[in-house]
């Protein structure tokens, strides 16, 4: 295991007087993620000019480097041995390191070495070329590629010691979450709104998920399956929370009030605005939908300007422009694809129009709130709404009031 | 609340909750110790084993060993007979998973008993696949998902007539205090379920013939003659002994009584005009399990609502709920795979009442009526 990681940060570069700021909240994150997986001991964060340091004791699991790669607004993670400030050190411990890595796969290698501090003696491109030269003589098998090399060993060199590592994980980059604002994530057990969820985290917005469960059209097990992808989803997150709303009542009451073709477009409406409901009690600025334009009858043009009147709040669509095949992908990125494809109950199948209205009419819309008031229905489905906290592993626990 | 789903399992008699609590306490010992209070429990289970031959009518000399399910007593018999991968095994597809997957898991012949609509046995195709290799027949008593009663005894007679060497075994899960049992002649093995007539979890029996032989499976301090090694569960079993005991008492006039209960409900659903088929006979069936088709509405839909009103039912066989859309019972039953999912099973207790029956027939229609109208 290794004792020390580089979490390097993305976008830094970008930024200006807020930049203390992004730093602290990314390293509250950082510091979270590493405290749930070495519960035993305390570990130490140092910033280190555009990157962290976290340095343990007992060492950090492939678990916890996974689990940092999926933190926002980290660019890439290193695991890395630590030697002292001795140029006669660097070469015995990438020998060392390599003679444990190298199978008979790997045959290319490259040598980047960087003195962040540049008070070291030696030239970065004079102990590249010598470390180079040496472990060419070392091991016969290697060849140098600088361009795309099997291995790429990375040396820096720090004011106090000298980090080596061999692996750069590639993380979710973008922004710290909180950094960029608070949404309501509208979340299904389809593949698209978990992915919506995902890119919004990764441009920097903490979440409350918000999911309408149309007990009794549907069952527990959607309700399970929507537990599983928000604790996918949870890992990208520095603690959020699920909103399970009681909707079948509500449902019920549209599906026999409205003209039938309507159907689908109200439920969606009535599930914006109880998303504006609960946006205005945690203070959230918008709402976040899986909408891919065109997808499907409720996300046309049309259908999609008239949802916008209806909410107060603006609603976010990181998808409106993704193909199904790309959000797919997606999916099986984050890992939220598995979890989709099972499949489940959907209310809407049961209460589904033939011919569901693909150019909604505002006004029609606008006289049907007007005579059927639902607000009280949706206050009263928010404040009876299962509650579940979710922290930084995925962990889902029951808020009970 | 109205429970109508004993099929699934039941609440457990005060009597047998009584004794089960009493025995925990008092027959603490382990039955195979020496001692005299080991000998003690050891004489409590030797006589519920009698009082249970006796309630299957069963004969004194042949053997019922107590363990810990139904479907540990189906793996016992089915896999325990040894058998070569030349025999000829005979099963029923719409059975309990229970007896079809440890006859899958055979490397023997295996041939499906034929069913006709309603569930019932193609006789004449059945009798007519058995030949000299046919070595053992798996069958229910009572199928647990449409209700289906089979005559085993004349099957069994009339099998053993053509090829007298073949072994029968019965699962009488859904039989045991709902019909009448007996097992003095043609059967060879028979399962009982504790939790299923008002038992604790836990607990099951197989009924042995004499003369038959078991390959052990399960190996270890010799008990239940050799053929089940576990320490002997004596509160469990005089808790299932007291639980049959009961559930025999009035067996007649309680089957009048359910099958009037079961005919009620079917009048009445029959006279709503919401759609509601019956496959299944109440001639060809237990009148302690009714299953029917709903029109077109998912029966797990249903099973929510009527939960809500505190009213409890299945949506098929707790074992096969999981696996959504295709029932392998129902589709050996001949009925179309596009409406498994609207099979919604109810289950009686001899304590069904008429109120709960007419309370029940109120409320799923009224959901039914609520959800056609959308």
């Amino acid at each position: 295991m290794y004792k020390h990681l580089i979490v390097n940060i993305d976008e830094l570069w970008l930024k200006g007087k807020n930049r203390k700021h992004y730093f602290k909240t990314l390293r509250e994150h950082v510091h979270l993620v590493i405290k749930a997986h070495n519960t035993e001991e305390k570990v130490r964060i140092k910033n280190d000019q555009q990157r962290l340091v976290a340095e343990s004791e007992t060492g950090f699991s492939k678990d916890c480097i996974n689990s940092l790669a999926k933190v926002p607004g980290v660019s890439t993670v290193q695991p890395a041995i630590s030697i002292e400030r001795e140029k006669g050190l660097i070469l015995p411990t990438i020998v060392e390191k390599l003679k444990g890595e190298l199978g008979e796969k790997i045959t290319t290698f490259k040598v980047r070495c960087k003195r962040v501090d540049k008070t070291f003696p030696y030239g970065s491109m004079d102990l590249q070329r010598e470390l180079g030269h040496f472990l060419l003589k070392e091991f016969s098998q290697l060849k140098v590629d600088v361009r795309n090399p099997e291995i790429m060993i990375d040396v820096k060199v720090m004011q106090d010691n000298i980090f080596i590592s061999t692996e750069k994980l590639k993380a979710t980059g973008g922004l710290p979450v909180s950094s960029s604002g608070h949404v309501i994530t509208m979340i299904s057990g389809g593949f698209d709104s978990p992915v919506a969820s995902y890119m919004m985290s990764k441009r920097g917005c903490k979440q409350d998920f918000i999911f309408f469960y149309a007990y009794p059209y549907v069952g527990e097990e959607v309700k399970e399956k929507i537990l599983s992808i928000c604790s996918v989803l949870g890992q990208f997150q520095k603690g959020c929370r699920l909103w399970v709303v009681p909707f079948g009542e509500i449902q019920n009451t549209i599906a026999k009030d409205c003209y039938e073709e309507y159907r689908t477009i109200l439920f969606r409406k009535y599930m914006v605005e109880t998303a504006n409901l609960l946006a205005r009690r945690v203070k959230a600025q918008a709402i976040v939908t899986g909408d891919a334009l065109g997808q499907v009858s409720s996300q046309t043009m049309q259908n999609m300007s008239v949802m916008d009147k209806f909410s107060e709040k603006m609603i976010l669509r990181p998808l409106v422009g993704f193909n199904k095949i790309e959000i797919i992908r997606l999916s099986q990125k984050i890992g939220t694809h598995d979890i989709s494809v099972i499949p489940h109950d959907d209310a809407c199948s049961l209460f589904s129009p033939k011919h569901p209205v693909i150019k909604a009419d505002y006004v029609y819309m606008r006289n049907y709130s007007m005579e059927f008031d639902y607000t009280k229905l949706m206050e009263k489905a928010l404040d009876e709404s299962e509650v579940y906290r979710i922290d930084v592993l995925g962990e889902c626990e029951e808020v009970i009031n | 609340m109205i429970y109508l789903d004993h099929a699934a399992s039941t609440p457990v008699v005060e009597s047998a909750l009584n004794i089960y609590i009493n025995s925990l306490r008092e027959d603490f010992a382990n039955p195979s110790a020496a001692h005299k209070l080991g000998k003690a429990s050891m004489k409590k289970v030797e006589r519920a084993r009698l009082v249970t031959l006796k309630a299957l009518k069963a004969s004194k000399k042949d053997n019922l060993i107590f363990l810990s399910s139904a479907t540990e007593a189906n793996n016992l018999a089915i896999k325990g007979l040894d058998l070569s991968d030349t025999d000829r095994v005979h099963y029923s597809l719409g059975d309990h998973p229970s007896t079809t997957e440890p006859v899958k898991s055979l490397n023997s012949q295996l041939v499906e008993i034929p069913l006709l609509d309603g569930g019932i046995i193609d006789e004449d195709s059945f009798l007519g696949s058995l030949d000299k290799d046919s070595k053992l027949v798996v069958l229910s008593h009572v199928n647990n998902q449409s209700g289906n009663r089979y005559d085993i005894l004349s099957l069994a007679k009339k099998a053993k007539d053509l090829f007298p060497g073949i072994h029968f075994h019965i699962d009488g899960v859904q039989a045991l205090t709902k019909v009448d049992i007996n097992l003095s002649d043609y059967i060879d093995s028979y399962t009982i379920s504790g939790h299923k007539i008002g038992a604790p979890k836990g607990i099951g029996a197989l009924f042995i013939k004499s003369g038959v032989e078991l390959q052990i499976q399960l190996h270890g301090g010799g008990h239940e003659f050799g053929l089940r090694s576990s320490t002997v569960n004596t509160p469990l079993i005089l808790s299932f002994c007291e639980a049959i005991t009961v559930g025999l008492q009035d067996l007649d006039t309680n089957f009048s009584k359910v099958k009037k209960i079961n005919s009620l409900i079917r009048e009445e659903l029959k006279n709503s005009n919401l759609g509601i088929t019956f496959p299944f006979s109440l001639e060809d069936t237990s009148p302690y399990i009714l299953s029917f088709l709903l029109p077109e509405i998912s029966s797990d839909i249903v099973l929510r609502h009527l939960e809500m009103k505190n009213i409890f039912v299945a949506s098929s066989s707790a074992c096969s709920s999981k696996a959504k859309g295709f029932n392998a019972g129902f589709n050996a039953m001949k009925i179309d795979q596009s409406k498994h999912k609207f099979v919604l099973r109810i289950s009686f207790s001899k304590e069904t009442s008429a109120d709960d029956v007419a309370t029940f027939v109120k409320e799923i229609s009224n959901i039914i009526k609520d959800i056609k109208r959308l």
